[in-house]
């Protein structure tokens, strides 16, 4: 109906003001049918265009034609096409590329993880801008104004979990997108400075993740000086910054300069057809893009369902500098760093050679500087340059670089490796390994712990003990001789009691000989309970220790999970 | 999948976003909307006690580190040290009006505990003057611990008990002299000395110095009693240490400790020192001061 023509006669300047003189001159003619019919049409025509308008407008210049072909799925009407020229006029569409290589679209290819970080991040920057509003940063005031957010501002805890959830997403996409991008050998020339930049966000991602971790001034703000105000400025200001800036560089030369790398077995492909067809370009509008929203949209609905249903951001005791707690709160995400200063692995290895072969390189690995400094910067070092010593690793065996797995055996298994030590260490550095605390402690630890422990894996609720999960409510006041309950129940309590007692019966050989324990429950304020562990035994000689107490508090309305 | 169907999908999905939030704004404003029952908790009030609770739960454990030496495990006062703090005058604001106080109860014990008592206001019943106890007056609790040890305080309300001791006795004329002097100069041995007298004079002890058993006995009553101030290593820099003014004595000293004779050591342990964070033990008895006395001087080797 409303053809090319008449089309490009409203661009070239009929406006509606003058559509709608028209109309009213038309008015004159409604004595006949004639002119009825012509008013009618003349009326469509104009509301048309007005719509018309309007849309081109919101949509950088698509028609009410083209939109519903696009939707449709139709080829584009209007020549040349507007669906190309809004991914390079308008400002914020010219980000995105106008086509693709279609092999590099298969979501089984890139699992989309690129794009998942990006999300992410940008839920950081909106949900952490919101909480700008109320977080006050300042050693005094962090943490009751973080339980301000959470119990006294509409939408506030959804806001605090979404925060919380979607960064603990953010370093597992993160480090899976590296993960990837190294096994399909995508960081290779032309792409090495781009796996440089990748790198340099990690490094970004990490620093941000950990520097959240200690704003809310939980236990776990103990690693830091007091000076809360420069870690919020990292936090909020300088690493995000950074972070857009290299952003921007990675996305530019993923999206425009080299593009997504192709499949290597496509892309090294003998056969000249299967290497054309995963060349060939498919358009980013519509189908790529709807793909994109629909993901949008799958993932802000799972992202907003967990922080309504599912999972609560872990909120651990304030602070207190005279008082760290066993085991010190670290994020899952750091658990290596502290797995190598435990390490139960090389140094048992040097100080073997130091005692059998005279060699001392112990003194120097086992400081806080080497393991805690210097070797991850190592390990920094060796991710940026990667790219860089493989091409020179094929340069020396002469060969052309390939990223067919089959041609880089030796990459692939040092990733593997790599993967592997870091989930040795992750698991070397929860509190768990090696258990080096006396029995009597570690048992009141599993049971009453100082505080809520962050669980070792990313998103599990925190473990603030059995006793506090059953609560004020189901611990009747009382002393319990534990000995009395060494039999399993149904009932929770008793059988907590049970478990604290085979606990101790199982230390027995582990220093608890003749271990008795009891628990005290006492009334101790309105709503208050204090709960006492005491375990004593036998010591092995006179004067050592044959009795240890832990005492946590009870309140009725502080529901712990 | 084609375009239709995504964005059909999409729209979907994007409906459910907005039901959940829907389900987190009845949840958080339900009253406020007039959509819940007024008697109702809602979620984000329930969210609120539990962070109070847990408020409490924080400052019953900082009370039982510092504060349960002098004002008793469930402030019930230790008698010649320092008063009950359960008691009904703080609360019905009898307490608070004998001192001029004209703010709040919660800020009239928050004075108390972060800027402590400059003079003692009744130095005739208790030994001990209320140390500074805010992190900006030189004390070891950050504002935030302050609050929740008053959130700890205030929750005796209920529980308060009606005791007389110092509503009815008139306050003192001040008299000039030792003790009531705030931070009189009163470091050293020899000054602290000054007092021994029967039956302290020439006092021995019943145990050995070099029992075991006695040492692991005092080292179980010091842990207890004096680590809050003298440290767990003794060397007098316990968390309430950088509160008090003098500081406590560094008991690993072995020229402090060769300077103090056993017998005046013992009378400084059960009779306090006047105008300093240091209280009279001698209610635990004489058995428990002379295995703590043994245990501290194990530290510089002393007998």
């Amino acid at each position: 109906m409303f053809q090319r023509e008449e089309r490009r006669r409203s661009h070239a300047g009929e406006r509606l003001p003058v559509g709608i003189k028209n109309l009213l001159s038309a008015f004159g003619d409604l004595r006949t049918a004639d002119g009825r019919t012509r008013v009618a049409h003349q009326t469509r025509e104009t509301v048309w265009r007005a719509a018309d308008e309007a849309i081109r407008a919101l949509s950088a210049g698509y028609g009410i034609a083209d939109v519903r072909a696009l939707l449709r799925g139709d080829p584009p009407i209007e020549k040349p096409t507007l669906r190309e020229q809004v991914l390079s006029r308008a400002f914020w569409t010219h980000f995105r590329p106008r086509t693709y290589a279609q092999s590099a679209t298969k979501f089984s290819h890139t699992l989309a993880l690129g794009f998942f970080s990006v999300f992410f991040a940008f839920v950081q920057i909106i949900t952490g801008t919101l909480m700008m509003f109320f977080y006050e940063p300042s050693p005094e005031r962090a943490y009751q104004s973080t339980s301000k957010i959470i119990g006294q501002v509409p939408f506030g805890q959804l806001i605090f979990d979404a925060h919380y959830i979607s960064a603990n997403l953010l370093v597992l996409v993160v480090g899976l997108h590296l993960a990837r991008v190294y096994l399909t050998g995508a960081f290779k020339s032309p792409r090495r400075l781009t796996w440089v930049i990748g790198i340099l966000l990690l490094i970004l991602t990490l620093g941000s993740a950990f520097t959240g971790s200690v704003l809310p001034m939980e236990q776990s703000a103990i690693w830091l000086p007091p000076d809360l105000l420069r870690v919020y400025l990292l936090h909020t200001g300088i690493l995000p910054g950074l972070g857009l800036i290299l952003v921007a560089a990675h996305y530019f030369r993923v999206s425009r300069l080299h593009g997504i790398s192709l499949p290597a077995g496509e892309e090294e492909s003998p056969d000249e057809i299967v290497r054309a067809r995963a060349r060939e370009r498919v358009n980013y509008l519509p189908d790529l893009w709807a793909r994109e929203l629909l993901w949008i949209a799958i993932a802000l609905f799972v992202l907003v369902a967990l922080a309504t249903f599912a999972i609560h951001a872990p909120r651990a005791s304030p602070a207190d500098l005279s008082h760290t707690p066993s085991p010190a709160a670290i994020p899952w995400f750091l658990l290596w760093l502290r797995g190598m200063l435990k390490d139960p692995i090389v140094l048992p290895m040097l100080l073997w050679l130091r005692d059998v072969v005279g060699i001392d390189l112990a003194q120097f690995y086992d400081s806080r500087a080497w393991q805690g400094v210097i070797l991850p910067v190592l390990f920094a070092l060796l991710l940026l340059g990667a790219p860089y010593l493989d091409a020179g690793w094929d340069k020396f065996w002469g060969r052309s670089s390939s990223r067919l797995g089959r041609n880089r055996k030796l990459g692939i298994a040092l990733g593997v490796f790599a993967l592997l030590w870091v989930v040795v260490f992750t698991y070397i550095g929860t509190p768990n390994f090696p258990a080096s605390s006396p029995p009597a402690v570690a048992i009141s630890q599993e049971f009453l712990p100082d505080d809520c422990a962050p669980a070792p894996l990313p998103l599990l609720p925190a473990d603030c003990g059995e006793v506090r999960r059953i609560g004020y409510a189901g611990l009747p006041v009382g002393t319990y001789d534990l000995g009395q309950f060494a039999a399993p129940s149904a009932e929770r309590f008793p059988n907590l009691l049970s478990k604290i007692q085979v606990r101790i019966r199982q230390a027995a050989a582990a220093g608890l000989a003749d271990g008795r324990g009891f628990l005290i429950v006492e009334d101790w304020q309105t709503n208050l309970k204090k709960t006492t562990l005491r375990i004593t035994w036998t010591p092995r000689a006179p004067g050592e220790p044959d009795a240890f107490e832990k005492t946590i508090y009870l309140h009725k309305d502080s529901a712990y999970e | 999948m084609s375009t239709q169907r995504r964005i059909l999908v999409g729209l979907i999905f994007t409906l459910l976003t907005c039901l959940t939030l829907a389900v987190v704004a009845l949840n958080d404003l339900g009253r406020d909307l007039n959509l819940a029952p007024p008697d109702e908790r809602t979620a984000m009030e329930l969210r609120a006690r539990a962070l109070e609770g847990r408020t409490i739960e924080t400052g019953a454990d900082l009370y039982s580190r510092y504060c349960s030496n002098c004002h008793g495990r469930r402030g019930e006062g230790v008698a010649p040290v320092a008063p009950a703090l359960n008691r009904k005058d703080l609360f019905d604001g009898r307490r608070a009006n004998q001192v001029r106080w004209t703010g709040s109860l919660e800020s009239f014990l928050k004075s108390a505990i972060v800027a402590g008592r400059p003079i003692q206001s009744r130095p005739d019943l208790y030994s001990a003057r209320m140390p500074t106890w805010g992190s900006e007056f030189g004390g070891p609790l950050r504002a935030d611990h302050v609050s929740a040890l008053i959130a700890f305080v205030l929750n005796w309300q209920d529980q308060a008990r009606e005791i007389n001791a110092w509503t009815l006795a008139p306050l003192p004329a001040r008299t000039p002299g030792a003790g009531t002097t705030p931070g009189a100069p009163l470091t050293g041995p020899a000054r602290v000395c000054q007092g021994l007298a029967a039956p302290y004079a020439g006092k021995k002890s019943p145990f050995k110095f070099d029992d075991k058993t006695i040492l692991a006995q005092g080292k179980q009553i010091y842990d207890d009693k004096c680590t809050a101030c003298h440290g767990a290593a003794g060397k007098g820099d316990g968390p309430a240490a950088a509160a008090l003014n003098p500081k406590p004595a560094n008991l690993t000293d072995k020229n402090l400790m060769q300077s103090l004779p056993v017998d005046c050591q013992f009378f400084v342990i059960a009779e306090g020192v006047k105008g300093t964070g240091m209280p009279p033990w001698k209610a635990l008895g004489d058995d428990a001061l002379w295995k703590v006395l043994i245990y501290t001087r194990s530290w510089s080797g002393v007998p």
